[in-house]
């Protein structure tokens, strides 16, 4: 005899909810080691309805040094230069970021062993209440 | 011949014989020695230095996770440029006994059981006096007369290290962050005033204390004051109508109170301690977290032939004399000194 799957907790599950299906995060990284700078830039694609309220960047050494910095505009006018010259970039950085915003959503992603440039990835995205 | 040597104690029995119990919680009934050493940490192997670590509760390690299976791994403890580092020293004395039985005391010459006897009783009393006026108010640097009552110029104690960390900045001495106050010369807690000024100053270092140890327990700290002050601010309570709240330590028998919940404990010695240093009466008081202050021993520590005995009672035929030599090494360090105020008179 056919059994329903009990899908009552499918309308809970975080990817079902269409506004986080639309949003894709983006943050870029050029990291300058003569002049011990990393410039990080939004490019997110957020949902209509939604804006981006802030990405927290932090970037780390592999001796447990940091910096931190906060973009609160998008693309290049919003791009924060963090100063990484106290941090011992003997070994490379890492650069973890999360992406927040007005509704809620969420995205934690990283760059590790960053070299000159690239996009921070591996990006975790859900809606937090 | 040779000294004889009646009784030696290697240097691990001796550390359980005559120094730890000094150190214990629960002093045991007979020991000779009563003072407030329980409330400093006690680091007993320390062979020349140790790093001290910050044992506190270490916050802040945890980081929001990505879709990667990268972490970022932070460090729990560092071991600071901060370091206990321990001296060596030693104890003796020596008895002629034809010197002692002299005048009134011949007649009991052949019949008295021997008076040094009892001489271990004193040294282990007189050895823990050393350390704890020592533990607090050592300064290798001062002169101190032979005839002083207390030794305090064989390792550096407590308030040394608090001096100097008011010299490093450390402990403000001014501004909206003073943690270390004085108290002027002449002050004197026992006259009229004194109650007033006793509360007036337990408030003023109350107040002093910064964000982080503010917060703490109230019973993780304690005020550390001289006999007068306590006393003063006893008095203060009792005027104000107020039952003074305290209750005796049935460990060492030293009666306290608490002031806004953190224990006010007296300690005994420091005022004749610092009255013999400064010439004229002087006073401290200090309010930390319990077991800030450190002291470091070495309980495998000896001398002798081989290194092994730390505690030596020997009688030599050549001089006549009977022997009592104590081996040792100790040093002190205040471990968080950020969270210490302090009030005391000046002296060097």
């Amino acid at each position: 005899m056919p059994q329903a799957i009990d899908n009552t907790n499918v309308k809970f599950l975080s990817n079902a909810t269409p506004s986080v299906a639309g949003f894709l995060p983006v943050v870029g990284y050029v990291y300058d080691a003569s002049a011990a700078t990393i410039v990080v830039t939004d490019g997110s694609t957020i949902p209509s309805g939604d804006t981006l309220v802030k990405v927290l960047v932090h970037v780390w050494d592999k001796y447990s040094k940091s910096v931190e910095g906060a973009i609160t505009v998008t693309s290049t006018p919003g791009a924060q230069t963090l100063d990484v010259s106290g941090l011992n970039r003997a070994k490379p950085l890492d650069i973890l970021c999360t992406v927040i915003t007005t509704k809620n959503l969420v995205a934690d992603g990283g760059a590790y062993n960053i070299q000159a440039a690239g996009n921070v990835g591996d990006w975790d995205v859900q809606e937090e209440a | 011949m040779a000294a004889m040597l009646e009784f030696t104690l290697t240097p691990q029995a001796a550390y359980k014989a005559i120094i730890q119990p000094a150190f214990s919680d629960l002093t045991p009934d007979p020991f000779p020695f009563r003072g407030s050493l329980n409330e400093f940490t006690l680091f007993d192997d320390v062979m020349t230095k140790r790093t001290i670590v910050d044992l506190r509760r270490v916050g802040n390690i945890s980081t929001r996770r990505d879709a990667s299976c990268e972490y970022i791994y932070k460090k729990v403890m560092n071991a600071t440029t901060r370091f206990v580092e321990v001296g060596e020293a030693y104890a003796a004395t020596r008895l002629c006994l034809n010197a002692f039985y002299q005048g009134a005391l011949k007649d009991i010459r052949n019949g008295d059981p021997l008076f040094r006897k009892n001489v271990l009783p004193f040294f282990q009393s007189a050895i823990n006096q050393d350390l704890a006026t020592n533990g607090y108010f050592g300064d290798i640097k001062r002169a101190v007369p032979s005839t002083n009552l207390y030794s305090t110029n064989i390792f550096n104690g407590v308030f040394h290290w608090i001096k100097f960390y008011i010299g490093a900045g450390i402990i403000a001495s001014s501004g909206a962050n003073q943690q270390a106050f004085t108290i002027a010369d002449g002050t004197d807690f026992t006259a009229t005033g004194g109650p007033a000024a006793a509360y007036a100053l337990l408030t003023t270092m109350y107040n002093s204390q910064n964000v982080l140890m503010y917060n703490m327990m109230d019973s993780e700290k304690a005020f550390y004051v001289s006999k007068e002050i306590k006393k003063a601010y006893e008095q203060y309570l009792i005027t104000a109508g107020l039952t003074a709240q305290g209750y005796t330590l049935i460990t060492n028998g030293i009666s306290q109170l608490s002031f806004m919940g953190i224990p006010v404990i007296e300690e005994p010695i420091w005022t004749s301690v610092i009255s013999e240093i400064k010439g004229a009466k002087g006073y401290a008081a200090v309010l930390t977290l319990r077991s800030n202050f450190v002291f470091a021993f070495n309980k495998n520590y000896g001398g002798g032939a081989n290194l092994d005995q730390a505690l030596q009672i020997f009688y030599d035929d050549l001089t006549d004399q009977w022997y009592w030599r104590y081996y040792y090494t100790a040093g002190t360090q205040v471990a968080l000194p950020e969270h210490l105020i302090v009030a005391m008179s000046a002296w060097t």
